[in-house]
């Protein structure tokens, strides 16, 4: 075969596939880093698009760099922003998409659906909702050295390891999707310099039905799944704080079936390091037992408040649906029916194996 | 293609028909003297007026010393005798009475010296008395080592020779010559230890040998392109060394070496591409750090080839693979540059191939300080001048260093060369690109033979006991067999003893 063949037979698996990619070069594109939407009225929202601009040299801080604009669909809100732009937007590097509190509470079935079509955008992307307006949010100075946008996917991923159960866009989608469970999202709201994230917001469907607390979204996170590291605090009978540190936790639900009636139990297994007991002796076993049936009993109140609040508002982000399912004799219209009446018991298991260094 | 080939056959044709020209017309001792007295340095006298010899040299390839000890006073006794007698009376024993005309003149054009009788016009007395001028044995400068043999083969085929046997003083190693080259006559001499080598592997060998139409053979690299599998394969498919260690080493694998003469390298096949990836002082070292070292070496390789490419490829199309810290920094590092990824990086690689092309063509100690000083000031200026990215500058450095790691100089140029088409599939396709070429370039070597035997073994075909000594290197007593590629008849080095490994004191 001679060179012309080979060079013949290398270009036709190429054109034939059809997969010859469009370049787009890093420097000569303007790069969107978070992403926002805000509501505007009942058919149009507003888009706002995060990036900065990095001036060149090797000390160069970049320059955050906002555009916003109105429109029916994400497309026609794209078109516009790059109507003003100077470079062509393009999305595959988005890590944060805030949702406005708003917005939310109408439905976000359309930008989500923008979002999981996007073939450049990675599952792993982050999704919050936010208080105030997501432009707002975008659009401001923070305290931090980082262009904006790495600022604030920091302050969420970082709190998504520690205090708040884990979400991105996969596994939205994974809740979005499922028959027998509903979406949740973190809640961030920005407070002067910094921004914080505040707390979970549940969605029933594509809608935001409830917000709750911070504290109570870690004990959302030792019902929903496994970690390893943590904090929990809790004030004993006596009035003294104490804190369960390095705290490792383990989740457990099972749904029975009796008599057509399903019923559901958490168990949840806490390990942790009893610290910074002020006034406690906490070399005593006696100490070790009251601080560990404290805990327990602050984990089971608190977490049966919330579970009947999702009962009321028949939503289920913890997913007991899906656990349900696995039953043989799984019945979805029966399921439905039972969810918000059903018996769902709290059970907690806290072993405070450890009081520090000078046990 | 074609073109070429109907080139060959036309010069081949010629060649022949020169030869047969030379041996149809009968040439004479008397004609065969004219020609030669054309030549300055021809010498062509009569000892003295009753001797009724006549010596013919050329002054410049005999030893004057041995005429004049051994043939001078000799010929003066014996006045008026025979040549019959004169070789009796002379002491060297590699005397011969030649009566063939073209037997004479190779004699004489390789340093011998021709005595013939006044009038006799039909034989004549050879006596050897070849000036060997060489250098002598001296370090490796190639393929150096810390620890280990500081030998190296020089120029003079015998003296390489010699280096080898005296490191394999068995019987079985043979040697055979053959005479290449219509012009130089270049003596090649082809190694091999009988009985562990198979023969079928010599056969090759000497028939690609004896096939060769070329004028001229000045270095054993000549041979190594005329003999190779597929004249258009980029890879060196037999291994170039200068040691002889590794060449003894390589013999009793069951391997074969060709040393031409007036060549300090010595050919060793059929090879592997890993062997080119492993340094003989690989087995001076202990074999942690020598297996180690191996697998530096080929990530090495693949950092060389892949690197720029990848840079190419991944700012060119595949923005969202870059990790989110890494954006800052490149962005900035690239933002003030004028060109497209792919012109800053042709241009720094072409930059580091000037420099070391530079180097290698400078004496030693102009290219040191133009290494260095090039190197920096140009790598500096660059990136100040706003050319290049300080990133693509590092990645573009540390490839050059990487392809330097390889032990075997033309394996070093192969990477270095198919960089390119890396590069440009890269920008042409992005990673797709860099993916289809890998695969060319994979399924070149797939196809590749080396002396007929498969080029990727012991990876493919999956050889799984000779990849004790691939990739790794693992300890001596495992090393029980030697490579199937070379299909050994007398596969087993040796048969170890049990409990090998624990080793006996002297009251066990």
């Amino acid at each position: 075969m001679n060179v012309k063949n080979y060079l013949c037979c290398s270009l036709i698996p190429i054109l034939l596939a059809g997969c010859t990619p469009s370049p787009k070069v890093l420097e000569d594109i303007q790069l969107v880093q978070t992403f926002g939407y805000d509501y505007v009225n009942g058919e149009e929202f507003e888009g706002t698009a995060g990036s900065s601009n990095i001036p060149p040299g090797e000390q160069s801080l970049p320059v955050n760099e906002v555009f916003s604009a109105t429109g029916k669909t994400s497309k026609r809100i794209r078109q516009k922003i790059q109507a003003e732009a100077a470079r062509p937007i393009v999305v595959g590097r988005v890590g944060l998409v805030i949702f406005n509190q708003e917005l939310a509470e109408h439905g976000i079935e359309n930008q989500i659906d923008s979002l999981q079509r996007n073939p450049s955008i990675g599952r792993k992307l982050l999704l919050v909702v936010s208080k105030e307006k997501a432009k707002d949010i975008i659009d401001a100075n923070y305290s931090q050295s980082d262009s904006v946008s790495q600022y604030l996917i920091d302050v969420v991923e970082q709190n998504l390891e520690q205090t708040i159960p884990d979400v991105n866009l996969h596994r939205f989608l994974v809740h979005y999707y499922s028959k027998d469970a509903d979406p949740f999202l973190p809640l961030i709201e920005k407070q002067g310099k910094h921004l914080k994230v505040s707390g979970l917001g549940i969605f029933k469907d594509d809608k935001l039905v409830d917000t709750i607390s911070f504290g109570d979204a870690y004990i959302f996170k030792i019902l929903y799944e496994k970690f390893r590291r943590g904090q929990f605090e809790v004030e004993l009978s006596g009035g003294e704080d104490v804190s369960l540190e390095n705290l490792s936790s383990k989740p457990k639900i099972q749904v029975d079936k009796r008599n057509g009636k399903y019923t559901a139990a958490f168990k949840v297994k806490v390990n942790g390091r009893a610290m910074e007991g002020v006034d406690l002796d906490l070399t005593d076993k006696k100490t070790i037992e009251r601080i560990e049936s404290a805990v327990e009993k602050e984990i089971i109140e608190r977490a049966e408040k919330m579970v009947k609040r999702f009962q009321e508002l028949n939503t289920d982000p913890l997913r007991i649906g899906e656990k349900a399912r696995q039953r043989s004799d799984f019945n979805r219209k029966e399921w439905k029916e039972q969810y918000s009446q059903m018996e769902i018991k709290i059970e907690a298991d806290v072993n405070a194996v450890q009081s520090g260094i000078i046990e | 293609m074609g073109f070429f080939k109907s080139k060959l056959k036309r010069f081949n044709r010629d060649n022949k028909q020169k030869k047969n020209g030379n041996t149809e017309h009968e040439l004479r001792i008397d004609e065969l003297l004219h020609r030669c007295k054309e030549s300055a340095d021809f010498v062509s006298y009569r000892y003295s007026e009753s001797s009724p010899f006549y010596i013919h040299y050329y002054q410049t390839i005999v030893d004057i010393n041995i005429l004049h000890q051994y043939v001078l006073p000799y010929i003066k006794e014996n006045e008026s005798k025979s040549l019959f007698d004169l070789q009796q009376a002379i002491p060297i024993d590699n005397t011969e009475i030649i009566d063939n005309v073209h037997e004479i003149r190779d004699k004489l054009l390789t340093g011998c010296v021709v005595i013939e009788v006044k009038g006799s016009l039909q034989e004549a007395l050879v006596i050897s008395a070849v000036s060997l001028e060489k250098r002598p044995v001296s370090m490796p400068e190639v393929e150096y080592s810390v620890v280990g043999p500081k030998e190296a083969f020089v120029e003079s085929i015998d003296a390489n020779i010699n280096l080898v046997r005296k490191r394999l003083p068995i019987p079985d190693l043979i040697v055979e010559e053959v005479k290449i080259g219509s012009l130089t006559k270049t003596r090649v001499a082809v190694l091999y230890i009988e009985g562990i080598t198979d023969k079928e592997n010599v056969n090759t060998i000497l028939q690609r040998l004896n096939e060769i139409q070329f004028d001229q053979i000045v270095d054993s690299s000549f041979i190594n392109q005329i003999i190779s599998d597929n004249h258009n394969s980029p890879f060196p498919h037999l291994i170039d060394t200068e040691r002889p260690d590794r060449v003894a080493s390589v013999l009793s694998e069951g391997k074969i070496t060709i040393i031409v003469d007036g060549s300090p390298h010595a050919l060793t096949g059929p090879t592997t591409l890993v062997e080119f990836f492993s340094a003989f002082e690989d087995y001076f070292l202990s074999w942690h750090i020598a297996s180690i070292f191996r697998l530096v070496r080929l990530f090495a390789v693949f950092f060389s080839v892949l690197s720029t490419s990848l840079y190419v490829a991944v700012l060119t199309y595949h923005y969202e693979m870059i990790p989110e810290n890494l954006l800052n920094p490149l962005i900035a590092s690239r933002s003030g540059i004028p060109f497209p990824p792919i012109l800053e990086a042709i241009i720094l690689e072409l930059t580091i191939e000037l420099l070391r092309e530079a180097g290698a063509r400078l004496p030693t100690k102009i290219g040191q300080t133009i290494g260095i000083v090039g190197g920096i000031v140009i790598g500096t200026a660059a990136v100040q001048a706003g050319l290049t990215s300080n990133v693509l500058l590092i990645i573009v450095a540390l490839a050059a260093l990487a392809s330097f790691t390889t032990p075997v100089y033309q394996m070093g140029n192969t990477i270095r060369l198919i960089r390119f088409p890396f590069l440009i599939t890269a920008q042409l396709w992005g990673l797709l690109g860099v993916t289809f070429c890998f695969s060319y370039i994979l399924s070149h070597l797939l196809k590749m033979t080396s002396l007929g035997r498969p080029y990727l073994a012991p990876v493919y075909p999956l050889r799984l006991d000779d990849l004790r000594d691939s990739l790794f290197r693992l300890p001596f007593f495992m090393q029980t067999k030697r490579p199937l590629q070379v299909r050994s008849p007398v596969r087993t080095r040796f048969r170890p003893k049990k409990h090998e490994k624990s080793k006996r004191d002297i009251e066990d």
